[in-house]
């Protein structure tokens, strides 16, 4: 396959307008690792992410062990029941994590590569962050 | 990561959950896709028309592709990026204010993408530190300069022993070019030199 058309399959397979009515956070603020990533800190932090949609945002680090990825956080909102759950680009979900009280959560053992997360409230439609490569 | 293709076979939640409008079918493209302006790709991809997207993809792939080698990431990272680029802009189709101006959208998407895997993967990569014993640096190797030391003050020595005053001091011209006057014969400056080398040699291997 010629350089130009490398990752023609996956380009095509993104279409789907299945997701087209649901809310967007979008991605406010990102930042890299706080300092300097060193083998003796077992999960260090590659990147902190913060989404947003009105009155709801979701931070999340990003931490690494080796090919494995853990994205732990906070969801703030005005919200009862919330479960997070992680997708994938062919629309696996890959893992779910219910919020605790304090909003927080942790996914752990996610792989690398694209994903996107889907904030499920009661009483309220999905809310889905922008796509992001872990 | 390879291409992922769509999974049809599982129910997605949120296809089940999505309480977006039901678009009719878009109407077959007349022509081909690469004949319609962007404007016009977009808004038939946006009522679902996945000609229109195949067009989209067939017209800018080659300069996301561009921009993507351009900030030469492993590639995984790449076809990551590019994989998200073209996830993105799914996502932010019913969203684009400016169709028409997708290309610049696209370049300007990858390069952010981009920008931020590479910051991030930065101060990931794992080294192997045996892969730096072949990197030669600006500094002196310690040892070679220990042992270039060493071998001068041998060789000092060896021409404080010489009892000759010609033949030292065309050891120390030859040592010392620069600090020592040129030799006024220069045949006999050679042969002084030859002797003076076979002297030398003989005290250091005296030394040894």
């Amino acid at each position: 396959m010629s350089e130009d058309r490398e990752g023609r399959d996956a380009a095509l397979a993104a279409f789907d307008r299945s997701g087209d009515a649901m809310d967007l956070a979008v991605l406010v603020t990102e930042r890299g690792p706080r300092a300097e990533v060193v083998r003796s800190v077992e999960d260090p932090v590659v990147g902190e992410l913060s989404f947003g949609f009105r009155d709801v945002r979701i931070d999340l680090s990003l931490h690494a062990r080796g090919p494995s990825r853990t994205l732990a956080g906070t969801v703030r909102g005005d919200f009862g029941f919330a479960l997070l759950e992680a997708h994938r680009p062919s629309g696996r979900r890959e893992d779910v994590a219910s919020i605790e009280e304090t909003g927080e959560f942790a996914l752990q053992g996610l792989h690398r590569g694209p994903i996107r997360l889907t904030l499920r409230r009661d009483a309220e439609p999905p809310l889905t962050t922008e796509w992001f490569t872990l | 990561m390879g291409a992922r293709l769509p999974d049809q076979s599982h129910e997605d939640p949120e296809t089940v959950l999505s309480s977006g409008p039901r678009h009719e079918p878009p109407p077959p493209l007349a022509t081909t896709g690469l004949d319609l302006d962007d404007a016009e790709l977009v808004r038939l991809a946006r009522l679902g028309s996945r000609e229109a997207w195949c067009g989209i993809v067939d017209r800018h792939l080659p300069m996301v592709n561009a921009v993507a080698r351009s900030y030469r990431l492993s590639a995984p990272d790449r076809e990551d990026v590019v994989q998200t680029v073209w996830l993105a802009l799914n996502q932010h189709l019913p969203r684009l204010r400016e169709p028409h101006h997708l290309r610049a959208w696209l370049k300007r998407v990858t390069r952010d993408k981009c920008l931020r895997q590479r910051a991030r993967d930065a101060r990931q990569y794992p080294a192997d530190p045996e892969a730096f014993a072949h990197v030669e640096g600006d500094a002196p190797d310690p040892e070679a300069e220990y042992l270039r030391k060493e071998r001068d003050r041998a060789l000092r020595r060896a021409v404080d022993r010489l009892r000759d005053p010609g033949e030292r001091e065309e050891a120390l011209r030859f040592l010392e070019p620069d600090s020592t006057p040129p030799p006024r014969d220069r045949r006999a400056a050679s042969n002084g030199r030859r002797r003076m080398v076979r002297r030398l040699r003989t005290t250091l291997e005296d030394e040894i």
